[in-house]
């Protein structure tokens, strides 16, 4: 190991520490017969939680990042069948991917309550960016979805007019220029600002509901 | 193409079925040195660089003297499914070996050809056991090496090079794949040959039946052979001594990788100003 200004830097393979009790192998490492080894080039960071040292190690490039179980994932909609919809994955949590993975939808995970009565139609569109959770791994080549949460759905959706739609109900969306309400599985986003005074809200949020 | 599969197809080129009486003059020179003046145990000089392709995660360059290789490894992608039946949720090494038109004496085609397709899957069987395939399960790392010039052992600089690469493009590994190769024929041995050293013991000299080029992959922090390749003829005990030496010929090669890798990552936090790694 070489140290610069007090850090050590390592390479993949270089014996870091022996592994105990008090000292975990973390990201970037492994253990193998006694003593933690860097899997990674990059810097040592040792982490203490709860009187337990964790030996990470830290690379200057970000590791690729891969949709993992239980994370919630922004996707865009491609095809809608009867009992399933396919997507894309753009984002993880934060972050932008740069190559988008494959992703399956199918009708019991759309809802939670109801599972065999919703129509795949009547809930997503093609082009829709949805949020979602990932489902742990059946399919050995794509990914599940599931938006069975009142919190997951279709966040954003274009009217035929190429105007985003304004949710109106946990179900149904309307375009803003022709009034045309179409039925969504919406996403209860909470917006990272909000005006508490309800009675603001109510006047700014009246759109004429022509049917 | 429509390929004939019914006949057996010949090879393109024919060679002289006879063996060279001795070892060529221009191989050894008095003083049993090579023809470039290395002894026959030495290494040729290595020059390693990572990060010199911009568009991939990541990448090395490797010179030994005349034999130069370029490998690029790239973000990991889902898995081409072919077989549905292989239900592994291991990740993959894809690799690609490629020698370059203009890497030889003899113009090479454009798209793969046989040697290219049997050097990729040996590429593969090397790295595969040092990288951390359980950390992308279901997805597949692209390693693609290019050979730019051929002057022999250009199997063993493309794992050496590939090592490096796959280290700068963080994909987590248990060790850094090193690349060796020997030739010999007889009781002559060369270490890291070149081109003309390579084709020689490949065919062997008349009258002496060990000969063949020796490919191996190894890590070196377990001390581990992942990969060997032989063409040729070898009794088992000069097969025994050979691996046996493979552990101590690695060292230097391993040691010039390490120092190459922890230059670059120290360059990079000095260039970065401390900003982001101190979070």
């Amino acid at each position: 190991m070489s140290s610069t200004n007090e850090r050590i830097i390592c390479v993949p393979g270089q014996v870091l520490c022996a592994s105990s009790n008090d000292h975990v192998a973390g990201q970037g490492t492994f253990e193998r017969m006694g003593y933690i080894y860097a899997s990674l080039a990059g810097v040592v960071k040792v982490e203490k939680k709860l009187e337990i040292n964790i030996v990470q190690v830290q690379s200057l490039k970000e590791q690729s990042t891969v949709p993992s179980p239980g994370d919630i994932v922004t996707a865009r909609v491609l095809i809608v069948k009867s009992r399933q919809c396919m997507c894309e994955i753009k984002c993880i949590g934060d972050i932008t991917l740069t190559r988008p993975f494959r992703a399956v939808l199918r009708q019991e995970d759309v809802r939670a309550t109801e599972k065999d009565r919703v129509k795949m139609y009547e809930s997503f569109a093609p082009g829709d960016i949805i949020l979602a959770r990932v489902l742990p791994i059946m399919d050995v080549h794509t990914y599940q979805l599931s938006t069975a949460e009142n919190e997951l759905g279709v966040v954003i959706s274009n009217s035929e007019a190429g105007v985003p739609m304004v949710p109106i109900s946990w179900t149904e969306m309307q375009c803003p220029v022709n009034f045309t309400k179409k039925l969504r599985k919406v996403a209860k986003v909470i917006p990272e600002n909000i005006d508490m005074d309800m009675e603001d809200n109510t006047e700014t949020e009246k759109k004429p509901n022509i049917s | 193409m429509p390929v004939d599969h019914r006949r057996i197809q010949g090879p393109e080129c024919s060679e002289d079925y006879r063996k060279p009486k001795n070892l060529d003059a221009a191989l050894l020179k008095k003083g049993g040195r090579r023809a470039d003046g290395r002894k026959c145990g030495e290494q040729r000089k290595i020059f390693l660089k990572p990060g010199v392709v911009s568009q991939a995660k990541g990448s090395a360059y490797i010179e030994l003297d005349h034999t130069k290789v370029i490998c690029s490894v790239f973000d990991p992608r889902e898995k081409a499914s072919r077989n549905v039946e292989q239900q592994t949720v291991r990740g993959e090494i894809f690799c690609e070996f490629k020698f370059a038109s203009f890497s030889g004496v003899q113009r090479r085609s454009h798209q793969q050809e046989a040697d290219d397709k049997e050097y990729s899957l040996l590429l593969k069987n090397a790295l595969e056991p040092a990288v951390c395939l359980h950390e992308f399960p279901n997805f597949q790392v692209d390693v693609q090496v290019l050979v730019l010039q051929d002057d022999g052992s250009s199997l063993a600089a493309a794992i050496t090079c590939a090592g490096l690469a796959l280290a700068d493009a963080a994909v987590p590994m248990y060790d850094l794949p090193v690349g060796l190769s020997k030739a010999f024929t007889g009781d002559t041995e060369f270490y890291d040959p070149t081109g003309a050293e390579e084709r020689l013991c490949l065919r062997g000299v008349d009258g002496e039946s060990d000969h063949g080029v020796f490919t191996v992959g190894f890590l070196p922090t377990f001390n581990q052979v992942s990969q060997l390749f032989h063409s040729g003829h070898i009794s088992p005990d000069r097969f025994e001594k050979m691996i046996s030496e493979v552990g101590t010929l690695a060292a230097e090669v391993h040691k010039a990788v390490q120092a190459i890798l922890l230059s670059a990552v120290k360059s990079s936090i000095d260039s970065s100003n401390n900003s982001k790694l101190l979070l």
